[in-house]
């Protein structure tokens, strides 16, 4: 899996290419530890390239929201593919979770 | 050209159109190749994108799941994974030496609850049971034995192929042999 960093606005962006599976999610995980460490509390995830996520996956992105909760930063995620979205959906996560459509949403909405 | 996928582990035996073998360890490194296997059968089977990951889903749930959960020792142990296709579907056998799992008598996880309280445990095999059309469990001497099968579904545009197509089902979940989750008031 790639990650792509970018900060606009005072929001880290993590753009994720590839899967997101047993085996990388450690990587987005310590990536996001990281800039809380830094101080970020408004983080958008875009999963416009993102082809695969299995539950490993999904616990890094609820661990975060978690996190952030606390903190009082906020989460959203964004351009999710139909596959990556269903995942989302089977696991009720649609529920607690900001899934927008696009990129600019998740800009806006934060 | 030599794509990644041909590139593949000696320990991954392409026997025949389809039918592939897979031989791995208890460790979370195998399951690139694991990964790597189901990308060539995607490939040759013209398998549409949604249909190989929800393969993958399913294999990667059950496989983490005896990894993380099936042994008691620090030892190695062989997992072994074959595919093959029986007329519109693949039938996934996963064989392990771990202790008894039955997938199908595990605690659904309450999906229901609000984020504060949601974990995450419960939530691959709740996969694994949702995307697969059907799993059996048996245990066999020392052997846990599991049976996914799987419709295929075919990618119209690149399949090699003019087999059969078999439209995409709606609805879940698709076991009929769910155990029913206990509830406990108390928790």
């Amino acid at each position: 899996m790639e990650i792509n960093e970018d900060k606009r606005n005072n929001i880290d962006i993590f753009s994720l290419k590839g899967r997101l599976d047993s085996n990388t999610s450690s990587n987005l995980e310590t990536k996001i530890v990281d800039a809380m460490a830094n101080g970020s509390k408004n983080i958008v995830i875009n999963f416009e390239q993102l082809d695969y996520i299995s539950s490993a996956g999904l616990r890094v992105i609820l661990k975060a929201t978690k996190d952030l909760k606390r903190t009082d930063g906020k989460i959203m995620l964004c351009a999710m593919q139909d596959y990556v979205k269903e995942v989302f959906e089977i696991a009720g996560f649609d529920t607690f979770l900001p899934i927008v459509p696009t990129m600019n949403e998740a800009m806006e909405k934060i | 050209m030599k794509t990644a996928a041909d590139r593949i582990d000696s320990n991954i035996l392409m026997k025949h159109e389809g039918n592939i073998s897979i031989e791995l360890k208890n460790r979370l490194d195998d399951l690139k190749k694991l990964n790597q296997a189901l990308e060539k059968l995607a490939d040759k089977l013209g398998l549409a994108p949604k249909c190989k990951c929800e393969t993958n889903l399913v294999l990667e749930e059950l496989f983490t799941n005896i990894i993380n959960h099936g042994f008691t020792d620090n030892s190695d142990h062989d997992i072994d994974i074959s595919v093959r296709i029986e007329g519109d579907e693949l039938i996934i056998r996963i064989q392990d030496d771990g202790v008894p799992f039955n997938p199908m008598e595990a605690q659904e996880p309450d999906l229901s609850r609000p984020i504060d309280k949601r974990e995450i445990g419960g939530l691959g095999i709740y996969f694994a049971l949702h995307f697969a059309d059907n799993i059996d469990y048996k245990r066999q001497g020392n052997k846990n034995i599991l049976t996914i099968r799987k419709a295929i579904n075919r990618d119209l545009e690149t399949s090699p192929q003019s087999l059969p197509v078999r439209p995409v089902e709606k609805g879940a979940p698709r076991l009929k042999h769910r155990k029913k989750r206990t509830t406990d008031g108390n928790k």
